[in-house]
Formats: C-alpha cells, structure tokens, sequence
C-alpha cells in the first residue's frame, strides 16, 4: 500500500514536470510572414523616413535622453512578467512596458577578442570597435556600392577630383579631414592621427590581423616584414609613408596602381579603418610613429597592444569595461560630434547557452540574441519579439575539390590508385568528375531542408548581394541522368568501370555541411555500386591539421566578405594564391591570375563588370567547385527596439547602434526593407 | 597534529608536479597544427594561407618541444610576464617560482593567474551556498529515513533523492530556469542584474542612489554587499543564486541522503545504542548524541570531495545560469587547448582537493575524539 501510495506521488510529479517542460519548449502557432501587424508596421515607418540615420548629417539628431531617464532596475518589478496573451500556447512572456528604457543589452555566443582596431578581424570584436570609433567614411545605410563622409568631409571621386589617376599610372586619393572632432579622451583628432592609424596597421603584419587588406593596395604586398625583407628596411619605411601622409588638412593615399575597391576597404564597418588617437597609443607604449623603428612593434602579441583592453575613439560609444568572456559595457560619448546616441549604456553579454538567451529575450531581459539556425522554430511566436530575415548576407558556403592531394600517410584517400579502392592525387583534374559532382547536388533539398528556403543557389563565386554578379550566368543543377554521363566519360571510362572510394571531412558540430556532404553520398553512391564516400567529422584541432595539409579530398567550407566588393570573393575562390584556390591547387586547371589583377585596378565599370562575368563564365565552364549556398542573414530583437538599421557588411548581430533607441511600437530602420528587396519582418 | 598537517602540506607541491609533468607529457602526443587550433579558429580556418599558418607557429612557439628550457619560438617570453607563447615545462616553472606568473590565458584574454582569481569568487560563492542545503537537507534526510526505516518516509526521501541523483544537471537545470524564470520571471540567471551590476563595477550611467563608489572586498557579492550596505543588492544576488544552488544540491542529495542512511542504519545496530536505550534515554538523544555523531564520519568525507569538486567549477551548472566561474573557464580552456590555463586551473584544482582532503581528516577528529592525528 505505501509503496502504491510512493509511485503515485512520484509518478504525479514527473507529470507535473513533464507537463511544465512541454508548456514552456511547445512551439506556438506559426504566424503567416505578412501579418496585418507587421503591415501596418511597415507602412508605418515608410511614412517615418527620418527616422534613418544618416551618417553624413552634421546637425546632432534630437535625444530624448534626460538624465532622469537613466537606468532603472532591469528585473525589480518581477510580479509585471507573467502575462501570457489568453489562448496563446506560447511560454510566459514579458509583454509589459519598456524595460531600461536607456540599457541595451544584446546576449550572444561569442566574446571578444581584442580591442584594438589594428588587429580585431573577428564579429564578436568588430561589433563593439565599429561603435567606439569612426572612419573616414561609411556606407550609405544599406548601400554597399554608395559612400557618404563620415570623419572626412567628402567621399574622394574623380569628378570632385579628390581621385586622380596619374600618367605614370599611380593614382592619389585625399581626404579633407573634419575639423573639431574630439577623441573621447578630449583631445582633437588631426590629419596625424588619420594617417598614424592607417601606418600603424601596417606596420603591426600580425598574420591574425586585417593588415593585409591595406598593405595589398597600398604598398603590393600582404606583409610589412617581406616588402622590408625585398627592398630593404630604408625604402618599404619610405615606401610607407608615401603611401599615406598628411597635407594640410588633408590625408592623401597613394596607390602604386589603380584600385578599384580601397573605399569599401575602409567604410566604417571595416574596424581596420577605424581612426585611433595617436598621442595616446604612443603614451602607452604602442608604435612611436617613426618607421625605423618598425620591428620593435612588428607581430607583437595583441595582448602587448595599447589599444587591447582599452580604446579612445571619435565614435557615439565609449569603452566602460570589458570583463573577458562576460560582457563588454559601452556607455554614450556625450560629446559626440553628431550629437549624443539616444541609449545611456549598451551590454554585450556573452551568454552560451541557447536555452538561457531565448529566456533572456522572453522576459525582455535582452534586447536583441544570437539564434543559431537550427533553433529558428523554437523563436517563432514570441510575443514582444520580432524577426528580420531574408536580409543579404555577403557570405557563402562552398565545396572546394582538392587538385593535388597528397599521397603520403593520407588515409582520406584509400590506395591512392584508380583502382576502385582510392583515388588518385589528380582525381579532380578531369572536368567530367567535377561536373558529375555538381550535378549530384540537391539544391533544392539542401535549402529547404536546412535553410527553410531562406537561402539560395549562388550564381558563382560572387554572391548575389555584390556588384558585378552576373545573375544570367548558367548554374548547375541536381540531374542523376547527367551526373551519370559524365561519370561514364571520366578518366577515359575508367572511373564508371573500376569506382572510386574517398573520404569528406567536415568539422564537428557543423550540421549544414555534415547535411551536404551526407546528400553528396548518398546520390553518388546511388549511381555506381563502385562508387564509396565516407563522411567523417574531425575535431576543429584534426581539421586544421588536415586542412593545412592539404590532406582533404573535397572539402566543405565558405567566405565572409572583409569588403563588399567582388575582389574579396573572386580572389580566394580563383587566384592563384588566394586562400581557397592555393589549398585546391588551382592552377592545375587554370590560371585566372591576370584577369583578376587587372579586374582589381580597373576603375571602368564597364571594362571591370565584363572581366567579372568572363571569370564566372569561366567557373562554370570548368566547375571549379560545388557553389553551394548564397547565405542570407536573420536577426531576433524586441519589438521595442527603435531606429534600428543594417548593412550588410557590418559585422556582429547588433551592428552599430548610434541611431537605436528603445519605445513601445519601435520600428526598424525603413530602409533595410526599402533598399534590400526580399527583406522581411515578422512579429508577434 | 602540526606534524601531520604539515606532512600533507608538503606533498601538495609533489602532487601538483606529477599532474603538471603528466600533462606536458600529453602534450607531446601533438602536433603543432594541433595546438594551432587555440588560436585559429574553425569558423576563420580558410582566412590562412598555409604561410600564415606556418607563421603562427613559429611566432607562439609551438614547433619547439615542450621539455626544452627557455626556448620560445623565436621570441624572448622566458622573461617577461605575459605571453601568448604555448610554455615550456622548465620555462613554466621557471616563470612560476621566479615570476609569480602562470602565462597568458588565451581562454580569458588576461593572465591566468588573473583569470583564475576573477573566477574563483563566483564559483566559491555558489559551492559555499550549496553546500550547506546539501549538509544540512541531506543529513536531515538520512537521519530520518534510517530511524523510520522500511517506513512510507524512508521510501519517500529515497525516491527523491534518487530521482534527484538520475536527473541530469542539465534537465534540472533547465527545467527549474524554465518554471521560475521563463514562465514566473523570479529568478534570473547570471550573478546580478544590469542596474545591480552597474553599481558593483562603479560603472558610469548608474541609478542615481548610486552615490558613494562600491568596494569589491572579497569579490563575493553576498558578502561585500553587506559590507557596502547595499542591501537592494545583496537580495538581487540572492535572487540570482537561489536556482543555481537548489540545482547544485538537489542533484547531490541523494549522495549524503544514503551515505547518512546507511551509516546510521548500521550504527542504530551497535550495541552501545542498545546499551544507551537500556539506560533508558530519550530516543531522541539517543539519535543525536550516540548514532549521529558516529554515522557522521563518512559523511563527512563525502561532503568534502563533493565541496571540493564544486570549488573546482561546476561546468554545466554556471552555463546553464550564465554563471561565470571556474567550471566554464576549464572546461573552455581544455576544449580549445589552451594549456597555460589548463595548468593554471590544474594547480588551483589539486590544491584545493590537497587541501579539502585535509580539512576533513581534521574534521574527523572533530566529529569523533576517538580520532587521533598520528
């Protein structure tokens, strides 16, 4: 009897439990995507555009900020978070008033890196930088192909003749630097500071660091210490400060070639050209500024970097704290030249756990989260949350063959002979295995499946967000019929008759790419009894150690542009040396070294876009790789969140957060739906 | 008694060289491109050409063997205080005895030495709370489940206890940050609220009572907030630290709960409780004085261990609460190979196992007078 009595009560309180589980993890019912809020939402911010920020304004905008306004108790009132719409299934969530109407706490996965604008070439970091500082100039709103000023006063072109091209084939840039424009420190930013930014970067060459991407246009090179190592310590120094000096009060660059892409190089988002404060890097122990001293700071730790742990930058956002792997704290620069942001206090909590940030967003705690993608459906419903998605992301995912694998101790590859067992190091060279393998992709399947239909079949290895894409260019698609021919014609009709047994690797936890290279295998193995993939994941430290050694067959990977510009994507994907193409050996099929040199320089857009469609032709032609994915972006926030706005290339899941706000009703930045078709919102 | 704590002493730094020797040697198990992987990470692989990569490995020294003295990869960190630069057995030591300094925590992009003491008061915090639910519930529990043994109350805390004991941390955890946080909104994870937090960093743009600056004395929220006489933060600290050490105790109870049960079950049979009984004492002082206090020892041994597990981090409790101590920070360290955090956290965590360990040889002699330190 009591032991009856025991296993009703325990079997009572898993029900309890379990019911409770169910409740809160129960997805809610899914919400059309145009919903007759959202509608009305934005109608409502097409009738409001000045609501955008524009980052050429010189008039401050109007804060409603008062200092009584300041920040409240996050979670004081506990007794208002309890209310659930009647009838929704969806778990408790805080629909109550604002709260910290002036705190802005963004809860994410990653922490920082570094600090310091000289050597940050990461999101996490970069989204912070991008809001202590200013560049010369910034995109215009979601533009990327537009400029407007931001610490210079005008955006250098040819007709205001601020861009020249000279005879002997260089070409100068100069840029009038605002005047009166304060540090957060005090002190005034000058023409020396613009330039000893620029050179500093340069000089540091850390192989973590965005130095490369100045060093390429600038000087021809991608390291300080080998143009030193070429031409001798005296000329790279005199080299470097040719390359960018003051005059007046201007900044003029010079380039040893056209470039067509140094602008969207340096518009503020890129936090390599974020502008620091001289006197204070030097007084605490960074560069000197004198070029003959360039290897006592060349390569040095990050953490040895003045700017590391502390910052002093022109931006709306200045530098309260950072507590490692916790949080970062900016609070408002008051005496921002374009007027105060309209929030006190901005927090970027690193907060791993996905359960513990949808939590956070639910209760309002957050204002905005990190959602990895296979979590989407867990977010939808959310009352007081709102979603923007489909928004272009310069970003894709591709699957790149391995041209000259090496034989030696590779285990990826079986006997290494075309015989059935292995393949041979030069397996990819035949044009008909490359294109078998495209059309063994499911497209279709794979985007659906794993993307909900939120992404898109590139149309090479430009992304279609880019200028110069060609959407017209031929693509591949998933056809057994066809994968089959071309099988039967590879390596003379050996490979149908003998098959052919590798190995794909991925790296652990990537559920995208274990998906992809599982629906390669699986239709490929369809097609031939004699034809074997293996699917293996690798620890990230396995990975890098077969990745560096080249020891990967095919492999699953992708690009993040650093600049919106073609360059940045046709030069890894199809140079020789680019990151991609020199792991793939390239050359043996091709060489495209020429064409995009010169696509690089050309400052024709008309010459630039036909070298541009020629290499994609070309691609495909060739099928130098599976191109897979077009990724797009989705971001999570409150509906209370304000004004907030997004360009492509801005790195993080905040973004910059000078013309954000926090009110009931707030609204997006009109303009992320104006100016980037295919952009949605939904909310609930 | 001093001999015998000293003696223990004494092999702490013994110990603590056979773990660090044990985890070099491991070290040499891999390659370069191996221990590159703490500092290029998966998401930023295809940004390097194989030249940088090679570069990378020259600059934190990670072709060189580890048993090498003083030789860095083409760097002078033998000397200085903080370097990225993966250590050298002879050189790490060297660095400890003559420096005071544990090497650079990639983990933490700070010292390790730093790293680790920002930490400590957080987890010390939740193992100090946690502990005393656990003693006090779980003793409780054992002692009355043992005197009704085989009775409807002894079935009920066994069942709890074990249903406690089979449920994963990570479930309960989550279950109860569901229930009280995501549908009542009670109890929030992390360590403080925004508004409390700005105050305990002397942050600017703070609630205007924040008048005088805050001292962090011990780093222990519970604790300084008294000191400061901010009593508004010391309960939202508590707020914060309800779930994580229901969680924490919960999940342990079943331990002490059987530990004590079995033990006094056994001791209820001696024949001195006979004896006690025969002289006609209260049954209750009979439990307490004569069963108890002997059933304790063990107890006390496995409550030590367990306390002494928790100072060296609960790694799924303080992610699950956004909790930011010494758990996360290792198990962090050891997912990426980031050794000098790995050893640093090592020393810390066999220090204070050396060190529990003894403390609770002394409690012995506390519980029990019978126990004598020779």
């Amino acid at each position: 009897m009591n032991r009856t009595l025991v296993f009703v009560l325990v079997l009572a309180a898993l029900a309890v439990a379990g019911f409770l589980i169910y409740k809160s993890l129960a997805p809610a019912p899914t919400t059309q995507p145009a919903t007759s809020q959202q509608n009305n939402q934005n109608q409502a911010q097409t009738q409001n555009p000045s609501q955008t920020q524009q980052p050429t304004t010189t008039t401050p905008p109007q804060t409603n900020t008062t200092p009584s306004q300041t920040t409240q108790p996050a979670t004081s009132n506990p007794q208002t978070t309890t209310s659930t719409p009647a009838g929704d299934s969806s778990p408790a969530v805080y629909t109550g008033k604002v709260k910290s109407p002036n705190v802005f706490v963004q809860a994410g996965i990653a922490g920082v890196n570094t600090l310091d604008p000289a050597h940050s070439y990461d999101t996490a970091s970069s989204e912070i930088i991008m809001n202590i500082y200013d560049n010369l100039i910034a995109f215009d709103g979601p533009s990327t192909e537009k400029f407007v000023p931001m610490l210079a006063t005008s955006v250098p072109t040819v007709e205001n003749e601020l861009l020249k091209l000279n005879a002997d084939g260089t070409m100068m840039m100069t840029f009038p630097i605002r005047s009166g424009v304060k540090f957060q420190s005090g002190k005034e930013m000058t023409p020396e500071d613009v330039v000893y930014s620029f050179q500093r970067i340069m000089i540091h060459s850390h192989p973590d660091s965005p130095a490369w991407i100045f060093l390429e246009d600038l000087l021809g090179v991608e390291d300080f210490g080998d143009l030193a190592a070429k031409v001798g310590d005296d000329k790279a120094c005199q080299m470097l400060i040719d390359s960018v000096h003051v005059d007046g009060q201007n900044v003029i660059f010079k380039f040893p070639q056209p470039s067509a892409t140094f602008l969207s190089r340096i518009a503020h988002g890129a936090t390599w050209g974020s502008i620091t404060n001289k006197e204070y890097v030097i007084a605490h122990g960074g560069w000197d500024g004198k070029c003959e001293d360039w290897r006592k700071y060349y390569q040095i730790d990050k953490e040895k970097l003045p700017l590391h742990a502390a910052a002093d930058g022109t931006g709306p956002f200045k530098l309260e704290r950072w507590t490692p792997g916790e949080v970062t704290v900016l609070v408002k620069n008051p005496d921002y030249w374009r007027g105060a942001a309209k929030l006190d206090r901005v927090e970027f909590r690193v907060v791993p756990e996905f359960g513990t940030r949808k939590l956070m967003i639910q209760q309002g705690d957050a204002d905005m989260i990190d959602v990895p993608r296979p979590y989407i459906s867990q977010m939808k419903g959310l009352a007081g949350v709102r979603t923007i998605y489909d928004m272009p992301l310069i970003a894709d995912t591709t699957a790149f063959f391995n041209y000259d694998i090496p034989t030696e101790g590779n285990p990826n590859i079986g006997t290494a002979r075309m015989d059935g067992q292995g393949i041979p190091p030069d397996f990819f060279t035949d044009v008909d295995v490359r294109k078998a393998f495209n059309y063994s992709f499911n497209w279709k399947e794979f985007l659906d499946q794993i993307y909900l239909g939120e992404a898109t079949q590139p149309n090479g290895p430009i992304p279609s967000s880019l200028p110069y894409v060609n959407k017209e260019n031929p693509k591949y698609f998933f056809d057994s019929k066809q994968a089959e021919e071309h099988f039967r014609k590879a390596w003379g009709g050996k490979l149908w008759d003998l098959g052919f047994k590798f190995t794909i690797i991925y790296n652990e936890g990537n559920e995208q790419r274990k998906v992809a290279a599982e629906m390669l295998k699986e239709n490929i193995e369809a097609l031939n009894d004699k034809f074997h993939i293996e699917v293996r994941s690798e620890p990230s430290s396995t990975f890098l150690d077969d990745f560096r050694s080249r020891k990967v067959p095919l492999w699953i990977s992708g690009w993040q542009s650093d600049f919106p510009d073609p360059h940045n994507f046709i030069q890894p994907y199809m140079h020789s040396q680019g990151a991609h193409a020199v792991r793939e050996s390239l050359k043996k099929i091709g060489n495209f070294d020429n064409e995009i040199i010169a696509a690089a320089h050309e400052t024709d857009p008309a010459k630039r876009q036909a070298i541009y469609y020629h290499l994609q032709q070309e691609a495909y032609d060739l099928a130098i790789d599976i191109f897979m994915v077009d990724l797009t972006d989705r971001e999570w926030q409150r509906t209370w969140v304000n004004g907030w706005s997004y360009n492509p290339i801005w790195p993080g899941t905040v973004r910059y957060l000078y013309g954000v706000s926090k009110q009931d009703n707030g609204q997006i930045d009109p303009r992320i739906l104006t100016d980037m078709p295919g952009s949605k919102t939904d909310s609930w | 008694m001093a001999s015998f704590i000293l003696r223990r002493l004494l092999l702490l730094p013994l110990i603590a060289f056979g773990v660090t020797l044990l985890i070099f040697s491991m070290l040499q198990l891999l390659t370069p491109y191996q221990r590159l992987s703490l500092y290029v990470k998966d998401s930023a692989i295809q940004r390097y050409t194989p030249e940088q990569l090679d570069q990378l490995i020259t600059l934190h020294g990670l072709d060189k063997p580890v048993f090498l003295p003083f030789q860095f990869g083409g760097k002078d960190c033998s000397g200085i205080c903080y370097c990225s630069c993966t250590p050298q057995y002879l050189s790490w030591l060297g660095n400890i005895f003559l420096h005071g300094n544990l090497g650079w925590s990639e983990t933490d992009k700070m010292p390790v030495s730093k790293a680790l003491l920002s930490r400590i008061p957080a987890t010390a915090e939740l193992a100090i709370l946690a502990i005393l639910p656990l003693i006090v519930v779980g003793i409780s529990m054992g002692i009355v489940a043992s005197v009704n043994h085989n009775k409807p109350i002894d079935h009920v805390t066994r069942l709890l206890s074990i249903t406690g004991y089979a449920f994963p941390t990570f479930v309960f955890g989550l279950l109860v940050l569901l229930i009280f946080y995501g549908e009542l909104g009670w109890f929030p994870p992390g360590r403080l609220s925004n508004w409390a937090s700005c105050v305990v960093n002397n942050d600017s743009f703070c609630d205007a009572s924040h008048v005088a600056s805050y001292v962090n004395y011990t780093g222990l929220n519970i604790l300084d907030t008294l000191l400061n006489g901010r009593f508004d933060i010391f309960l939202d600290s508590l707020r914060h630290l309800i779930l994580p050490v229901v969680t924490l105790s919960y999940v342990s109870w079943a331990l002490i709960v059987r530990i004590t049960r079995s033990s006094m079950l056994e001791t209820l049979r001696q024949d001195y409780v006979t004896v006690a009984r025969a002289k006609g004492q209260r049954e209750d002082v009979v439990i307490r004085r004569h069963a108890a206090r002997n059933a304790l020892i063990p107890v006390a041994t496995i409550s030590g261990l367990v306390f002494a597990g928790w100072l060296g981090g609960v790694v799924i409790t303080e992610t699950i609460f956004n909790y930011r101590g010494l758990g996360k920070f290792a198990a962090d360290a050891a997912i990426s190979l980031d050794i000098p955090s790995v050893l640093g956290f090592t020393l810390l965590a066999t220090s204070l196992l050396v060190i529990m360990n003894l403390i609770v040889d002394l409690l012995y002699a506390v519980i029990d007078p019978r126990v004598r330190m020779d």
